[in-house]
C-alpha cells in the first residue's frame, strides 16, 4: 500500500450559468483521515467531487494533492496520481463481467503496448491471470466474488454499488473520492460497505465522503463539512457538526 | 503469490457452458470453410471467396473503431485506398510482396494519426465527419496522383510472392485466409485483454472512463491508428489480388458497403465481421445467379433481370436499413442472445436466480430498514386513511401498491398508498432516495419503458391511469412539474406561454402573481435566475388548467426566502382554485407550513402519515438526519 | 484577374452560396429538432432534380409549376420517411441514426437510378443562359436571380416561422427538450415529421435549382455536392442556422477561388480540408453552440 494523500482546497469556485455550485470552498484532508461531506440536495456536493476528480474545471482557486496542484489536470491524469472515485450509478457499464470491471481500474498500472499484448509476448497471459485473480480477491473483499463473471447490468442495484466500490479499492488510490455508496442500498449491502470501509479507513488511505445517510457518514468519518448553497456552513468531528443548529436548519431548510 | 496459481486451478475447473462452445465451434466452421473453398470450389468462387475474405479483413479494422471503440467512421475506401496505392508505389521501386505490404500498413498508420486528431477530443460522432473528409481528399489526391505519373488507367500491380513462390488462385486464396486468420488471433488478444476493456470502456461513456483512469485520447488514436493499419493492409491485398488499382475502386459507396457488413454482422464481434463480409459480398452475386435462372413466366422476372446490376449496387443498403429497423445486433447479436436463451433454459441457474434472490430478498430488508428507521410507526396508525375516514367520492387521487422495479432488479418502490382529496395539499417528505420522486412520476405516467416495471393501481378521478403515458395524464388533467426541464432554455418567456396557448387574461393573472413574467417576458428562459424558471414553470402548469398538480422538489437550488414565496404561491393557487396538490419537498420546514396532510417515505413505502400540523419538530429532526 | 471574370465568381458565389446555405440550414432544423444528422440530403437533392426532369419532359409542365410539383413530393417523402423509419428510431443512439440515415441514401440512389437509369439528361425547356440583369461586372442569368431571391424568401421564411409562428416555437421547444414538450401537450411526431418534410424541402429547391443551373441531371453530381453541407455546417456551426448561412457563401466563395486557381480536382477537397481545420481549431464552428462538441 502506498503512502496515503493529503488533499487540500483553496477558495475553490465553480458556477453553472451564474449559480455558485462550489462557492469559495476551503478545507484540508490529511493524510489517512476520512472527511464525511453532507447537506442538502442540490448544495453542491457531487460538483465539489467533481471539481476535485478533474471533470468540471475550477474557476478559480487551488486544489493541491500532496503539495501539487492538480486542478488543471484532467481526469485521467489526476486518477494516475492515485485518486479513486466511485460513481452514483453503473448503468454505463452493464456489458462488462463484475471482474472485468473491477480490472478497468488497474488499468493505469499495466503498461504494456498494444504490440505486446497483440501478440501474446511471454508474460502477458501470466499478468492476465494474476490480474483477474486480484479482481476476484477485491470483489471476495465485499463477499462477492461469486459474481466475478455475472454481467454488471444483470445484476441488482445494490450489488453494483459494492462491484464499483471494489473498482476502485482494487486501484489501490492513496485518495478516495464517494459519491452516494449506499444510496439504493439494502442495510445488509449497506453493513457490508461500512465494514469494508472502516478496514480502509483504519488502513493508510484518505477518503473524502458524500452521504445522505447521516448515520452511516458519522460512524465513519473522523470530520465532517456540511454544504449549503455552494458553500461550507461547517467544519468539525460529526458530534459538534451535528449539534448545531444553523447545520439542523440548513436541512429544514428554514 | 499463491494467489495467481490458485486462480489458473480454477480457471480449469470451470464448467462448460454453451458459450465456451462457441468460440471452438466457431474456428471449426471456419476452418471447414476455407477448405471447402480451397480444395472444392470452382475457380469463380475461390474469386469470390477470396474477395470476400480481404472484404472481412478490412471489415474487422472497421469493426475495431466502431463495434470496440465506438466511433463511427467511413473512412474503408480511404484507408484501403492508401494500402493500395502505397502497395503500387511500393513495388515500382521493386519491394518484394511482404516488405511492400508492411508499407502498406505503415501508410495507412500514418494517414490514420494525422485524421484521428481533429475528431478525437471531440464526441463520437465527427470521426465519421473526419473520415467523410478524408474519403474525398484521399479521393482526389489518388486521381492526382495517377494523372501525374500519367497512369490513366490506374497502376498495375504483379502478382504477389513469398521469395520464389508466386501466389496465385488457390495458393493466393490460401495465403488470405492466413492473414486474415492471423488477424482474428491478433484482435482476439487485444480485445480479450486490457486494450479491448479500455476500448470498451470509451464506446460506453468517455467520460467515466477518464475519471475511472483511461487516457481516452491516446486510446481512441491508438485504436484509430492500429485499425487503419489493418484496413490498409487489406488494400495492399486487393491491390494484389485484383492486381490492379485504379482510383474508381475506393469510393464513397464502397465505404458504406463495410459499414453495411459491421452492422448486419453484428457490432463489437469478430465472427460477427467476417459473417457479414461474406454475406455482402455474396449476396449480389446470388441474387444475379437466381434472377437469372427465374422463368419468364414469374412476374417482374424480366424488369428484374434487366435492372439487376442497379439492385445489385444498392442491395447493401438495402439489407442494412432491414438489419438497422428489426435486427439491430446483426447477426451475430441474434446468434448470441439465441444461445444465451438456450444456455439459461438448460445451464445451471446461478446468474438468474441470484437476480431472483436478491429481489426477493428486498422486500424482507425494507422491512428491516423500516423496523430500524427513525420514526416509528405507532401502532393505530397503519395506513392513512383508517384514522381519518374520508368520503370516496371526494378523492381525486387514490394510488395503491405501486411498486416500480428496475430491470437490474433494483426496487425502486415497494407498494405506495397514497391519496389526494379535493382541494387538498399533501406534501411527500423523506430522505433522498426514499422514492419521492419516483413516486410523482410513476402517478404522470413515467417508467413505463423496457427499463422499468410498474404494476399497482393509480385511479385519478375514479378512472384507472395506471398504463397511460405522461402525455396521456396530462391530457387528463394530471400536470407534473418536473425537477428537472421544467421550461425550455432557448424559448423566451412569451414563447412559453404562446405555445401551451394560455389565454391572455390566465397570463395576465399569471404576470400579476409573478411580476418578473412580465418583466422579463423577452428573455430566453434559459437566463432565467432559478426561482424565475420555476414562477414561469409553476405559471405555465397551472395555465393548462390542471385538475391535480404534482410538484417536485420545487425549492431545490433556491435561495430560502425565494422558496418560502413559491411554496406559499401554491397554497394561493390552491386557494383560488381549489385544485388538489401533491408535492415531493426536500425542505420539511417549508412543506410543513403549506401542507394540510403529509406522508413520509422510506426505502421505497410510506412509513408515516399525518395531518401537518400533528408533526412534532423531533419527527422532523429525525426525519433529516437519521438514525443517530 | 480581369473585373469579368471577377464578376461571375462573385456571381457564382453567390448563387452557389445560397444553395448550399439552404440545404445548411435544412440541416440544422432537422438536426436541432430531432437530433439527427442526416447523410441523405444529397440522395433527395438528386432525386428531386429527376422529377423536375420528368415532370418537365414527360408532361410538358411550364418549367415553375413542376419545380413546385418536386418540392412538394420530395417534402412529403421526407415527412414519410420519419413516420415510416426514423420515429421508430427516436431515443436511439445518434451513431445508428448516422447509419441509417447512410443506409438511406444508398437505397434511395439505388431506386432513382433504377427508374431513370445512370445517363446525364439534359433538362428540356432550360431559361437562357444569357445575363439578363448585372451589378456593374457582375452577371446573373434568370436562374442565378431566381436561386438567389428564392433562397432568400426561404431563409427569411424560415428564420420567421421559427421565431413567430406557433409551430416554429414548438419545434425549437422539441429541439430543446422533447420529454418536457410531450407533456406540455406539444405532438412531438408531428413536429419531428414536419422537420424532415422542412429539411427535405429545402435539399429539393437546391436539388431543382443546381440541375437549372448545370442545364442537366446525372445521379451523381448533385449529390455530391449534397455532401458538401457538412463543411457548411461544421464551419458555420451544427445548430445555428446564420452560421449555416455564412459558412454556405464562405464554402462557395473558397470552392470558387480554388477552381480559379487550382482547377477544378481540387475543389472538393480544399472545402473538406477546410472542415478538418475547423474541426482543429474550432470544432463548435464559428457560430455553434459549445454544447455540441461537449464530450
Amino acid at each position: 500500500m502506498s503512502q496515503a494523500a493529503e488533499l487540500s482546497l483553496s477558495n475553490v469556485l465553480r458556477t453553472f450559468g451564474g449559480i455558485r455550485a462550489v462557492d469559495d470552498v476551503s478545507f484540508r484532508v490529511t493524510p489517512g483521515e476520512t472527511l464525511g461531506v453532507i447537506g442538502p440536495n442540490g448544495a453542491g456536493k457531487s460538483v465539489l467531487l467533481n471539481v476535485i476528480n478533474g471533470v468540471y474545471r475550477a474557476e478559480s482557486g487551488r486544489i493541491e494533492l500532496d503539495g501539487r496542484r492538480i486542478d488543471q489536470l484532467r481526469p485521467h491524469q489526476i486518477t494516475g496520481l492515485g485518486v479513486g472515485r466511485s460513481f452514483q450509478s453503473t448503468e454505463q457499464f452493464r456489458d462488462f463481467r463484475a471482474a472485468e470491471y473491477v480490472m478497468l481500474g488497474r488499468l493505469s498500472h499495466q503498461r504494456r503496448s498494444l504490440f505486446t499484448t497483440a501478440f501474446s509476448w511471454p508474460g502477458v497471459r501470466r499478468s492476465e491471470l494474476d490480474e483477474f485473480a486480484r479482481a476476484e480477491t477485491a470483489l471476495d473483499r465485499f463477499g462477492i466474488a461469486g459474481l466475478a463473471r455475472v454481467r454488471i447490468g444483470e445484476l441488482p442495484y445494490g450489488e453494483q454499488k459494492l462491484v464499483d466500490i471494489a473498482r476502485v479499492l482494487a486501484a489501490e488510490p492513496r485518495l478516495i473520492l464517494l459519491d452516494e455508496p449506499t444510496s439504493g442500498t439494502t442495510s445488509i449491502e449497506r453493513s457490508v460497505i461500512s465494514s469494508v470501509l472502516e478496514d480502509v479507513a483504519r488502513a493508510d488511505v484518505t477518503m473524502v465522503i458524500i452521504d445522505h445517510d447521516v448515520s452511516f457518514i458519522s460512524a465513519i468519518s473522523d470530520r465532517m463539512v456540511v454544504m449549503n448553497y455552494g458553500k461550507l456552513l461547517a467544519e468539525g468531528t460529526p458530534d459538534e457538526v451535528l449539534a448545531r443548529a444553523d447545520v439542523i436548519d440548513a436541512y429544514l431548510g428554514i | 503469490m499463491k494467489e495467481p496459481v490458485a486462480a489458473k486451478r480454477k480457471l480449469l475447473v470451470r464448467p462448460v457452458s454453451a458459450q465456451r462452445l462457441a468460440e471452438p465451434a466457431g474456428w471449426a466452421i471456419f476452418v471447414l470453410a476455407a477448405l471447402w473453398l480451397i480444395f472444392l470450389g470452382s475457380t469463380f468462387d475461390q474469386y469470390i471467396g477470396g474477395l470476400a475474405v480481404i472484404y472481412a479483413i478490412s471489415a474487422l479494422g472497421l469493426d475495431w473503431i466502431q463495434g470496440r471503440a465506438g466511433q463511427v467512421s467511413i473512412g474503408n475506401a480511404a484507408f484501403m485506398a492508401v494500402g493500395a496505392y502505397a502497395t503500387a508505389t511500393a513495388v515500382k521501386w521493386h519491394v518484394p510482396t511482404l516488405p511492400a505490404l508492411l508499407i502498406a500498413c505503415a501508410a495507412g498508420a500514418v494517414v490514420g494519426l494525422i485524421f484521428g486528431l481533429p475528431a478525437l477530443r471531440l464526441q463520437h460522432l465527427y470521426l465519421a465527419l473526419s473520415t467523410l473528409a478524408l474519403q474525398f481528399i484521399v479521393q482526389s489526391a489518388s486521381l492526382q496522383y495517377e494523372t501525374s505519373t500519367q497512369n490513366y488507367a490506374g497502376f498495375s500491380v504483379p502478382a504477389p510472392s513469398i521469395g520464389p513462390l508466386v501466389l496465385s488462385g488457390r495458393s493466393l486464396v490460401f495465403a488470405l485466409v492466413i492473414v486474415l486468420a492471423l488477424t482474428v488471433i491478433v484482435q482476439r488478444n487485444l480485445f480479450r485483454r486490457a486494450p479491448g476493456r479500455a476500448w470498451m470502456a470509451i464506446r460506453e461513456n468517455q467520460m467515466a472512463a477518464a475519471v475511472i483512469g483511461i487516457d481516452v485520447t491516446r486510446w481512441k488514436l491508438s485504436a484509430f491508428t492500429a485499425s487503419s493499419a489493418l484496413i490498409s493492409l487489406s488494400g495492399g491485398l486487393l491491390a494484389y489480388y485484383t492486381l490492379r488499382v485504379f482510383d474508381d475502386t475506393y469510393t464513397l459507396a464502397f465505404a458504406l458497403t463495410f459499414v453495411a457488413m459491421v452492422i448486419v454482422g453484428g457490432l463489437g464481434s469478430i465472427a460477427g465481421a467476417i459473417i457479414g463480409a461474406t454475406l455482402i459480398t455474396i449476396a449480389p452475386y446470388v441474387l444475379s445467379s437466381w434472377t437469372n435462372n427465374l422463368p419468364s413466366t414469374v412476374p417482374f422476372a424480366s424488369w428484374l433481370s434487366s435492372n439487376i446490376s442497379y439492385i445489385n449496387n444498392g442491395l447493401y443498403g438495402v439489407i442494412l436499413l432491414l438489419f438497422l429497423l428489426y435486427q439491430p445486433r446483426g447477426i451475430a447479436g441474434a446468434l448470441a442472445a439465441g444461445g444465451r436463451s438456450i444456455a439459461a433454459r438448460l445451464g445451471p441457474p446461478a446468474q438468474g436466480s441470484r437476480a431472483a434472490a436478491g429481489a426477493q430478498a428486498a422486500p424482507a430488508v425494507a422491512a428491516d430498514v423500516t423496523s430500524r428507521s427513525s420514526v416509528t410507526v405507532s401502532p393505530d396508525q397503519t395506513m392513512a386513511g383508517q384514522d381519518h375516514p374520508r368520503d370516496e367520492a371526494r378523492q381525486v387521487l387514490v394510488v395503491r401498491d405501486l411498486k416500480l422495479v428496475y430491470r437490474t432488479g433494483a426496487q425502486a418502490l415497494s407498494g405506495v398508498d397514497i391519496e389526494v382529496d379535493a382541494g387538498e395539499i399533501v406534501a411527500i417528505l423523506g430522505r433522498n432516495g426514499a422514492g419521492k420522486t419516483s413516486t410523482l412520476r410513476s402517478v404522470s405516467g413515467f417508467f413505463r419503458t423496457d427499463r422499468a416495471r410498474v404494476s399497482g393501481s393509480v385511479m385519478f378521478d375514479g378512472r384507472e391511469i395506471g398504463g397511460a403515458s405522461p402525455i396521456a395524464t396530462s391530457g387528463r388533467g394530471v400536470v407534473l412539474v418536473q425537477e428537472r426541464d421544467k421550461v425550455f432554455p432557448s424559448l423566451t418567456v412569451a414563447e412559453h406561454f404562446r405555445l401551451i396557448r394560455c389565454s391572455a387574461e390566465a397570463r395576465a393573472e399569471a404576470e400579476e402573481i409573478f411580476p418578473p413574467l412580465q418583466t422579463r417576458a423577452s428573455s430566453p428562459a434559459g437566463l432565467l435566475s432559478g426561482g424565475e424558471r420555476q414562477m414561469l414553470a409553476l405559471a405555465l402548469a397551472w395555465s393548462m388548467q390542471p385538475r391535480l398538480l404534482l410538484v417536485d422538489e420545487l425549492s431545490l437550488g433556491l435561495a430560502p426566502g425565494v422558496a418560502k414565496r413559491l411554496i406559499s404561491s401554491l397554497r394561493e393557487y390552491r386557494d383560488r382554485t381549489r385544485v388538489p396538490i401533491l408535492l415531493v419537498e426536500q425542505n420539511v420546514a417549508a412543506a410543513l407550513d403549506v401542507a394540510d396532510r403529509i406522508y413520509i417515505m422510506e426505502a421505497g413505502r410510506v412509513v408515516h402519515s399525518a395531518d401537518a400540523g400533528e408533526v412534532s419538530r423531533d419527527t422532523v429532526l429525525s426525519l433529516s438526519f437519521g438514525q443517530r | 484577374m480581369s473585373s469579368s471574370v471577377l464578376g461571375s465568381l462573385i456571381s457564382n458565389t453567390l448563387v452557389l452560396g445560397s444553395m448550399y446555405a439552404l440545404v445548411g440550414i435544412g440541416f440544422v432544423i432537422l438536426f436541432r429538432s430531432t437530433g439527427v444528422v442526416n447523410f441523405a440530403q444529397g440522395s433527395l437533392m438528386v432525386l428531386a432534380a429527376y422529377l423536375l426532369y420528368t415532370c418537365a419532359d414527360a408532361f410538358h409542365l411550364p418549367l415553375w409549376i413542376c419545380f413546385m410539383i418536386s418540392v412538394v413530393a420530395i417534402g412529403i417523402l421526407g415527412g414519410l420517411f420519419y413516420l415510416g423509419m426514423f420515429r421508430r428510431m427516436v431515443g436511439a443512439d445518434l451513431f445508428v441514426t448516422v447509419i441509417a440515415t447512410l443506409g438511406l441514401s444508398v437505397v434511395v440512389q439505388m431506386i432513382t437510378i433504377m427508374i431513370w437509369g445512370a445517363q446525364v439528361r439534359p433538362m428540356p425547356e432550360l431559361p437562357s443562359g444569357k445575363p439578363v440583369f448585372s451589378i456593374g461586372p457582375i452577371p446573373f442569368t434568370a436562374v442565378d436571380l431566381t436561386a438567389i431571391i428564392l433562397s432568400a424568401v426561404l431563409i427569411v421564411i424560415l428564420e420567421v416561422g421559427l421565431r413567430r409562428t406557433v409551430l416554429g416555437i414548438a419545434t425549437r421547444a422539441v429541439a430543446d427538450s422533447s420529454h418536457l414538450a410531450a407533456l406540455m401537450k406539444v405532438r412531438v411526431h408531428a413536429i419531428s415529421a414536419t422537420a424532415w418534410a422542412v429539411s427535405a424541402m429545402c435539399a429539393g429547391v437546391a436539388g431543382c435549382v443546381l440541375s437549372l443551373i448545370v442545364g442537366s441531371v446525372d445521379p451523381v453530381s448533385i449529390g455530391q455536392l449534397g455532401l458538401l453541407v457538412f463543411p457548411v455546417v461544421i464551419i458555420g456551426g451544427v445548430d445555428s442556422i446564420n452560421g449555416a448561412l455564412i459558412g454556405g457563401i464562405l464554402i462557395a466563395a473558397i470552392q470558387n477561388l480554388v477552381q480559379y486557381y487550382l482547377g477544378g480536382n481540387w475543389v472538393d477537397p480544399i472545402a473538406y480540408a477546410a472542415l478538418l481545420v475547423m474541426l482543429l481549431v474550432r470544432p463548435r464552428g464559428l457560430l455553434g453552440s459549445r454544447a455540441v462538441t461537449r464530450i
